[in-house]
């Protein structure tokens, strides 16, 4: 965040400074053009408000910019393998997931307060994210081998010490098996994914005008 | 975060006040949108976050903006909403300067992928530098430096691209490395290469080393041999490039077919290991299906072919090739030779045989013609008739081919029958077209051929569909769509719908006309057609770039697209075509700018490379003709010379697409200058043009003396349609004489000095299918000329010529051309018709010259005679001297023919040509022969020798005003500029003429006859 300070604030603070001479305020604007189409600042306020509400902080802009173009990549792809939109009760599924993850529902309550999201805009926001998570899993995960060595491993180095950390008794390996091979897929998947999306980065031109205020 | 916060806060401040006005406004302050349409912000509604992001996205989509933000003002209880622009450029000239080739200017600036049009961002000029860097580099140009500079036309929107390319020295080869996987020696693969250690390198040079060798191996047999060239690390102190070159060979192959007999080329099409270049199972399969394909065609209908492939090492032979040789073997077992008799039908009703018959790709056996069939063209025509039916409503119709063999028990003929069941026809019953706003439902009809009472078929959907986007397309909706459903029409009677299919039938040829016939119908079809329009695209502006001589008025006259109107396409591809016309752009590029862009109003962009205006010529050669004789009127001699030809033209010399050419062609025999001037849409009118010619000719058809021509005309074309044209022109020019080897007063009559001052009036309509070869169409012409003393000319008189041609197809490959020519000259007030004898007292009268009279005889006339030699002659010297009528009639019947070596390509011609030239109209007869001339010793009574010579006494003026048959026979050759001709005419009545004794004896006369046969060599049609 200090980061984000350094960097924007005196670009935006000349441009605030000088539109105010006017009394004009900029409500929104481009802050980056991706082959033919534009992510705009109100994109990144929002996505940092949805990290305020899940996480209880957000990223700076240009990380939360990268994010975005990130998603136009996978998005694109899917919109042109006519991939399908998530079904509502996926989406619903999803949110019950997300509200567990909040200690009671007073605190999703308040975080949904405070990040000034409305219950629309995150089943929005949910249903873009389950979208792109689901057509990221359904390309790579057919191409992910897991080795069983592998599954071994992961018993011995992460389930087995989590759960002694908390004083449980482990599971037994054959009983954590199904869970582990999952996680261990994702864990493929998501490498792939990022490694495709790096590749897809060279090729996409992007023009980012996120510390400007015009071009 | 604070500032985001603050500027956030008086954002969320501004956020849900009522909008007082709403402004699209430029980074300069300019306004370019007040109250701008379409967008989710509207005056006196509240902002919401949602509808300016809308709002912003919206706008970008048009395409108009690079860089675009949302700005709130205070205006009183409500906040004025202002959209701050920076306005896109879009890519127009690309401009190189600097380049030595290769690649060519236009070569590099394809490289560089920028499209006219294409929206400007910064990132691609440096990919486009980048990849012209690359492309210079793969033409051995590693030491070019580039850089652009972008001048942007901010009223236009327009940028173009000016590159400076220092090309530096070519990079020079430093050694070639040569792996060998062959037999053959370093040395000789190196020879073939070409390119040595200092050569200076190019894409094309390495292109073409590589190819010789692979063509040398694949000649040598090694038909799988790699050649393989891989570039080293540049050397940049030096300057040089190694070349690692490696080849391998793989076995050779040998192909061999026994059983039958293949020529070498013939081979080499039909088995595709050749071309190919590999040897695999599939490739053999299709040789063996090639052969068995060209067997069917020979009538071995029975042909088997096998094949087997054979490998063994060559190891003997001390200088000998030596290593693996793979030997593939089609085995030919050919049968009997079948003959196709005919083909039959049956079963086909609806489609008449004949129409039928005429679709097929086989054909039977016939004079001349050999048949063509092969189960392969058998199953072609079997589906195409399946189609056919398809696409009349008969959906389940059923095509059965059958191949009667040894047909009434006679070994080796053939029938074809083809068994038709057609099954019922399937018609539309009603037509329904949604979301047609904007081209009316009539017009749209108008192209559609599913109407009600037509038969239905998918393949009828899908012309229509077609048919209707392009209308849709040309109306200026380039992303309009076109979806469709049908459903079957229980309610309507079918008789009752198919009322319409009948009435069709009576005005459809291929339809059997049967009374007692009647159509078996299935239920019909309901349709409709949805249409989704999309935006209409409409021209803003004009934008012209590129020319540099060209006036831009000459450009904006081609082009059709017009500002305001919509984008159609069709317009911009008859612009284009008007503009290529010209002949003065080697490139014509039309584009909207911001083709992607949402915004329905484009600028369109015509950008025009001028070509080169100067264009020099130059050639030599030899020329050998038959000159006439002086001496012999029946006679010529051969003569040879060499021969030089220098062209210069100017192109658009004034910037109006005209142009001026001077063409010199000379030898010893003859020589010719000519100056042409020619201007297109003259009078600011496009069917106009005008030409004028001035030419000095000096040549020596006769080899006694020397002919001067100075000729010099004008002419002012008017095209009244694509196929018929007037021409307005004025002649003039001046025949001398100069020279002399003989007295003067046997320079022949052909050859006197004349004067001559004419306007004329040509007329011309042509429909000919191929004008070079016509065989369908037909020609037409009507020409009349005057020319007066009062103007300047040797002798008044009017000319009239007219020609009409015909052409005729029969069947599928002959055709029956015809042809008549009518012309008549007519003296008047002081000029008179030359009589028989002439008049040779002092004062001669005045006559036509001679060079304006009618002639007959040649390759494109009357076949029976030389160039130029029927009609009367001369009564002295029997020369012949032109006509003032002129008939002829033409009759050709042309067919194929197919023999070996030349395949179809040579044609036959049976003709008949009538006609004659006659000294007057009057004198146009239909006569036989003329009164033959009667001789009789100058001394009645005496003994007939060198002291009595015999001289004519009656029917000696050489008039020979008869109407002249000659039949003939021709062989033809096509040939993309015309056929080949060869032409034997015959005459069928050849008159007896007058000439002076060959024995020179004073007054001595005799009898002579032109030859009977005549043979001629011609490229082109004979008319």
């Amino acid at each position: 965040m200090r980061r984000w300070l350094q960097t924007s604030l005196p670009a935006l603070a000349l441009l605030t400074a000088s539109l105010a001479a006017h009394g004009q305020v900029i409500v929104d604007r481009m802050v980056a053009r991706v082959e033919t189409d534009i992510i705009l600042l109100s994109d990144v306020r929002e996505l940092a408000r949805y990290q305020i509400f899940a996480d209880g902080k957000a990223e700076p802009d240009e990380q939360i910019l990268n994010r975005l173009i990130d998603q136009w990549i996978v998005r694109s792809e899917a919109n042109v393998a006519l991939f399908p939109q998530p079904k509502d009760e996926d989406v619903e599924r999803s949110l019950a997931r997300l509200k567990r993850t909040f200690s009671s529902p007073e605190e999703y309550e308040e975080r949904k307060k405070l990040s000034g999201l409305s219950d629309d805009d995150i089943l929005r926001l949910l249903r873009s994210q389950l979208y792109l998570s689901n057509y990221l899993d359904t390309r790579f995960r057919p191409s992910i081998q897991v080795d069983p060595k592998a599954v071994e491993e992961f018993y011995q180095t992460r389930v087995v010490p989590r759960a002694e950390s908390r004083g449980q008794k482990p599971p037994t390996l054959d009983a954590a098996r199904e869970f582990i091979q999952e996680a261990l897929v994702q864990r493929a998947v998501n490498e792939e994914a990022d490694k495709w999306l790096k590749e897809s980065r060279s090729r996409v031109h992007v023009q980012s005008f996120l510390n400007e205020t015009q071009p | 975060m604070c500032v985001r916060g603050n500027s956030g806060t008086q954002a969320q401040a501004a956020l849900g006040k009522v909008a007082t006005h709403i402004r699209v406004v430029r980074d300069d302050g300019k306004v370019l949108l007040d109250e701008p349409k379409r967008l989710a912000v509207e005056v006196g509604k509240p902002l919401s976050s949602e509808a300016i992001a809308a709002s912003i996205k919206t706008l970008y989509q048009t395409g108009d903006y690079a860089y675009i933000s949302a700005v709130a003002e205070p205006d009183g209880d409500g906040v004025s909403l202002i959209f701050k622009v920076k306005e896109n450029l879009f890519i127009n000239q690309v401009i190189i300067n600097g380049l030595k080739p290769p690649p060519s200017d236009s070569s590099a600036i394809a490289a560089m992928q920028l499209s006219l049009g294409q929206t400007y961002r910064q990132s691609d000029i440096p990919e486009a530098l980048n990849r012209l860097k690359d492309t210079l580099r793969e033409e051995g140009l590693y030491q070019a430096k580039v850089k652009a500079e972008e001048r942007a036309n901010q009223a236009t929107h327009q940028l173009d691209v000016i590159v400076q390319v220092d090309p530096g020295p070519r990079v020079l080869v430093e050694k070639v490395q040569l792996i060998n996987g062959s037999e053959y020696r370093d040395a000789d693969l190196l020879k073939l290469f070409r390119l040595k250690p200092g050569k200076e390198l190019t894409a094309a040079r390495l292109q073409s080393g590589t190819t010789r060798i692979r063509k040398f191996f694949e000649k040598k047999g090694h038909l799988s041999a790699r050649v393989s060239l891989r570039r080293g690390d540049y050397n940049e102190s030096t300057n040089t490039l190694p070349l690692n070159l490696e080849v391998t060979e793989g076995p050779r192959v040998l192909v061999a077919v026994t059983g039958a007999k293949f020529s070498k080329g013939n081979l080499r099409k039909l088995v595709p290991v050749y071309q190919e270049g590999s040897v695999d199972t599939d490739l053999l399969e299709e040789g063996k299906r090639n052969l068995r394909e060209r067997l069917e065609r020979d009538g071995y209908f029975d042909a088997k072919v096998e094949y087997e492939v054979n490998s063994k090492q060559m190891t003997s032979g001390r200088r000998e090739w030596k290593g693996e040789v793979e030997t593939i073997t089609y085995k030919v077992d050919r049968g009997s030779r079948h003959k196709l008799l005919r083909i039959d039908f049956e079963g086909n009703r609806y489609f008449s045989t004949d129409l039928l018959r005429s679709r097929l790709t086989i054909t039977p056996s016939a004079l001349f013609v050999r048949p063509r069939f092969s189960r392969a063209l058998l199953d072609a025509d079997v589906l195409s008739m399946k189609n056919l039916y398809a696409a009349n409503g008969f959906l389940s119709a059923r095509v059965d081919g059958q191949v009667l063999d040894d047909y009434e028990k006679k070994t080796g003929d053939l029938v074809i029958r083809f068994v038709i069941d057609e099954g019922k026809q399937t018609l539309v019953s009603a037509l329904a077209i949604e979301g047609d706003h904007s081209v009316s439902d009539d017009e749209i009809r108008g192209v559609v051929a599913s109407l009600p009472g037509q038969p239905y078929s998918d393949i009828n959907v899908a012309t229509d569909r077609d048919n209707i986007l392009a209308l849709y397309f040309n109306e200026g909706f380039p992303n309009a769509t076109f979806t469709w459903r049908v459903e079957p029409d229980t309610e309507h009677d079918v008789a009752e719908k198919t009322k319409g299919a009948e009435a069709r039938k009576e005005n459809d040829e291929p339809l059997e006309t049967s009374k007692s016939y009647r159509i078996d119908r299935a239920e019909p079809m309901k349709l409709v057609y949805k249409i989704d329009e999309g935006a209409q695209i409409r021209v803003k502006t004009l934008l012209y770039a590129g020319y540099v001589h060209t006036r831009q008025r000459v450009i904006r006259r081609e082009v059709k697209v017009k500002p305001g109107g919509p984008l159609r396409e069709g317009d911009v591809v008859e612009s284009q075509q008007k503009l290529y016309n010209l002949g003065i752009f080697n490139r014509v590029t039309i584009e909207p700018q911001n083709a992607n862009g949402t915004d329905p109003e484009k600028d369109v962009v015509v950008l025009v490379e001028e070509a080169k205006r100067y264009t020099i010529a130059y050639g030599g050669g030899f020329e050998v003709q038959r000159l006439a004789s002086t001496t012999d009127p029946t006679g010529g001699q051969i003569k040879a010379a060499p021969r030089g030809i220098f062209e210069i033209s100017k192109e658009n010399i004034t910037g109006r697409a005209d142009s001026l050419s001077l063409k010199i062609r000379g030898s010893t025999i003859q020589g010719r200058a000519l100056l042409a001037y020619s201007a297109p849409n003259t009078f600011n009118n496009e069917k106009l043009s005008f030409q004028a010619t001035a030419y000095i000719e000096k040549s020596q058809d006769i080899n006694t003396f020397t002919q001067t021509r100075y000729e010099g005309n004008v002419q002012l074309t008017d095209r009244l349609s694509p196929r018929e044209s007037l021409l307005f022109r004025y002649a003039f020019r001046k025949v001398t004489v100069s020279n002399l080897n003989i007295p003067s007063e046997e320079v022949p009559l052909f050859n006197q000095p004349t004067l001559v001052s004419q306007f004329s009036t040509t007329w011309f309509r042509d429909t000919r299918n191929n004008p070079a070869d016509a065989t369908t169409g037909s020609f037409n012409t009507a020409d009349v000329g005057i020319a007066d003393t009062a103007i300047g000319s040797s002798a008044s008189f009017l000319r009239v010529y007219l020609q009409n041609s015909t052409y005729h197809p029969i069947g599928r490959n002959w055709s029956f051309a015809r042809s008549l020519r009518i012309g008549i000259l007519q003296p008047y007030r002081d000029t008179v018709s030359l009589t028989f004898p002439g008049q040779t007292t002092i004062p001669t009268p005045r006559i036509i010259p001679l060079p304006e009279r009618f002639y007959a005889g040649g390759g494109t006339s009357l076949r029976g005679f030389a160039l130029n030699q029927a009609g009367p002659r001369d009564s002295v010297t029997g020369f012949p001297v032109g006509g003032q009528a002129l008939l002829i009639f033409n009759q050709e019947l042309r067919f194929p023919m197919k023999l070996p070596f030349v395949g179809s390509s040579l044609g036959g011609a049976l003709f008949y040509d009538g006609g004659n030239s006659f000294s007057q109209l009057s004198r146009v007869t239909f006569r036989w022969s003329p009164p033959a001339p009667i001789y009789r010793p100058a001394y009645p009574g005496f003994k007939p020798g060198p002291f009595n010579p015999a001289q004519c006494l009656y029917n000696c003026t050489n008039e020979l005003n008869y109407f002249s048959h000659v039949v003939g026979f021709g062989l033809r050759y096509s040939t993309p500029v015309g056929p080949l001709r060869i032409d034997l005419g015959y005459e069928l009545n050849r008159p007896e003429f007058v000439i002076p004794c060959k024995i020179r004896v004073a007054f001595c006369q005799q009898g002579t006859q032109l030859p009977k046969l005549q043979v001629f060599f011609n490229l082109g049609s004979s008319f």
